[in-house]
């Protein structure tokens, strides 16, 4: 159980570690929607563009994104294989994706090298395919540095100061943060729990290991009920600790850690800003970038 | 020979920045027979050390051997676990089924016995633990009170037929009469099962129970001593913030004051304290 910990904090002292949660939400955030400015195939193709031209801008777009990764990931201290950790969880339902999308690619498709009743292999599905689960991984990777490098504590804290605005039409934002907190708290919490009744289980020799699906599920009865029992009991005593320190909701509280903005939230938000426009350059053509490059890399084949 | 240890050496998240080194370096043995009392402080080792005995924690250095089966290799888990009984702190949390009776025949019923047998070993565990079977049997175990909760779990432990019992601070959380009544219960539970491993924070109770102990100390074993060779050791007990039973503590007291005095219950102590303070009269 202890092994599920991918994404979670890393505790070292790095520039990113030491940036405002908020600005790393909206970054994470923006991050994710110059992933989704990349176009299709299909998309690029009715728009007109060769699908050589195509493959060039949108290599160049993720190359960049991808080196902002990389740096992003550098400056942070952060393992390499505590990041990747985070593809691994998803690797699969990558790859297959990735398949379904080449096996099935429905757009237009000229460069056709097999196909078999609605199987269809083309040079258009393959590229399709790449690209998305380039995609997808770029797409775990951002936001898995972000919890990475910020506490859950700042993370929720960043979330609520983010979403104060709404509070104004009534939306109870510190009741959201403080409930997101909690169980972000006990996570590890019930984790440790559940592998204390997980152990004390198996000495009485319960076996969770074998068997068919139902087999395996009616063998966590014995670990799942006494783990809501204790659940029930801890919110009680959470509850009862709480109210004793007179926890009376938003109304009139104020933090310890106040959080301001710094010069590296700015000089980050300017590097973003660099890499989108870099990006939209490559994809939407500006200043003729993208046909130049493409150019090149004709000459050079 | 019931449990030998060797070189025993256990390292928590490995090669990572929360990398903790649990145990290191543990030698001893645990005889046939033995009321075995391990003390430490908190995160000295003692709950890693003893959750090795069942395989829960897989060797990671060192060797081990239980009751003949050699756990540095591959062995049955069922065999090793239906020979040690495993309880655990506050194991009442542990209770899961609608009735008493079911959640005790839980270990029997994992070791695929016959109903026969289980339901034989369920109501003798039950009487074992002080319990009455019929009045019990059908209730839930979450309408018991706490000490009979207690009792249950450990019956459920004990429906196995283990023949080495280890307890994990079996008085934790229970007042000071509780506490006397399951240290009895042990004691008396050691004629059935005659090898007890039990891990203690409390030097009074387990000096008086055991008849050998082992101090642990950040992962590492200070050493292993009769409760009388306990008493001498001042200088590793309070280096480990553990305190000496209290009769032992006052005599520690006294000697340091001039006064020779060795005594290691209340009674002694005072007939010593009356014997030194007769000799001064005199």
């Amino acid at each position: 159980m202890r092994d599920v910990s991918f994404g979670q904090y890393y505790p070292t002292k790095s520039v990113i570690h030491r940036m405002d949660a908020r600005a790393k939400i909206v970054f994470v955030l923006a991050y994710i929607v110059l992933l989704f400015l990349v176009p299709t195939v299909d998309s690029a193709l009715k728009s007109g563009i060769s699908l050589g031209n195509y493959t060039v801008r949108t290599a160049a777009a993720y190359l960049v994104i991808f080196l902002f990764l990389t740096v992003a990931v550098i400056f942070s201290r952060v393992p390499l294989m505590k990041v990747l950790k985070s593809i691994k969880a998803v690797i699969i339902l990558v790859l297959f994706t990735a398949i379904i999308m080449l096996l099935f690619y429905g757009g237009q498709a000229t460069h056709i090298y097999f196909k078999s009743g609605i199987i269809s292999v083309s040079l258009e599905g393959i590229i399709s395919a790449l690209t998305m689960a380039i995609r997808l991984f770029l797409l775990v990777l951002g936001p898995s540095l972000l919890t990475l490098t910020t506490t859950p504590v700042e993370l929720t804290d960043g979330i609520e100061r983010l979403l104060k605005p709404l509070s104004y039409i009534k939306v109870p934002v510190h009741d959201i943060a403080i409930i997101m907190s909690i169980a972000l708290r006990l996570i590890p919490t019930l984790i440790e729990e559940t592998d204390k009744i997980k152990n004390a289980q198996k000495a009485r020799c319960a076996d969770f290991d074998s068997g068919n699906v139902f087999k395996r599920a009616k063998a966590l009865i014995p670990v799942l009920v006494p783990l809501l029992i204790s659940s029930f009991r801890r919110a009680d005593e959470l509850a009862y600790a709480m109210d004793s320190r007179c926890y009376r909701g938003a109304k009139g509280r104020t933090r310890m850690k106040v959080m301001k903005l710094s010069f590296r939230d700015f000089a980050a938000f300017f590097v973003l800003l660099a890499v989108f426009f870099v990006v939209l350059m490559f994809i939407y053509n500006y200043f003729g970038v993208a046909s130049w490059l493409y150019q090149i890399v004709l000459t050079i084949l | 020979m019931s449990i030998v240890i060797k070189d025993l050496r256990y390292v928590y998240s490995p090669r990572t920045p929360f990398e903790r080194v649990a145990l290191d370096g543990i030698t001893m043995t645990i005889n046939d027979g033995d009321f075995f009392g391990i003390i430490g402080h908190t995160g000295s080792g003692k709950s890693t050390l003893i959750s090795h005995f069942n395989g829960l924690i897989k060797l990671m250095e060192g060797s081990l051997t239980v009751n003949g089966i050699d756990l540095t290799g591959k062995y049955d888990y069922k065999q090793l676990r239906s020979k040690v009984g495993m309880v655990f702190q506050y194991p009442e949390y542990q209770l899961f089924d609608e009735t008493v009776e079911r959640d005790v025949g839980f270990g029997p019923k994992n070791l695929g016995l016959n109903d026969g047998e289980i339901k034989k070993r369920v109501e003798d565990a039950i009487r074992l633990v002080g319990l009455d079977y019929e009045k019990i049997k059908d209730r839930s175990p979450f309408e018991l009170s706490g000490g009979q909760m207690r009792r249950a779990a450990l019956a459920g432990v004990l429906a196995m037929k283990p023949e080495i019992l280890v307890l994990d601070e079996p008085t934790a959380g229970l007042d000071p009469r509780g506490k006397r009544e399951i240290l009895e219960l042990v004691k008396h539970i050691k004629s059935e099962c005659p090898t007890i491993v039990m891990i203690s924070h409390n030097m009074d109770e387990i000096s008086e129970y055991c008849n050998r102990i082992a101090v642990l100390g950040n992962g590492k074993l200070e050493g292993v001593f009769t409760p009388f060779e306990l008493f001498g050791q001042e200088e590793i007990i309070q280096k480990l913030g553990l305190r000496l039973p209290t009769p032992a503590y006052i005599s520690y007291l006294l000697r340091e004051r001039g006064l020779d005095i060795h005594a290691s219950d209340e009674q002694s102590l005072v007939e010593e304290i009356l014997k030194a303070k007769g000799a001064k009269d005199a």
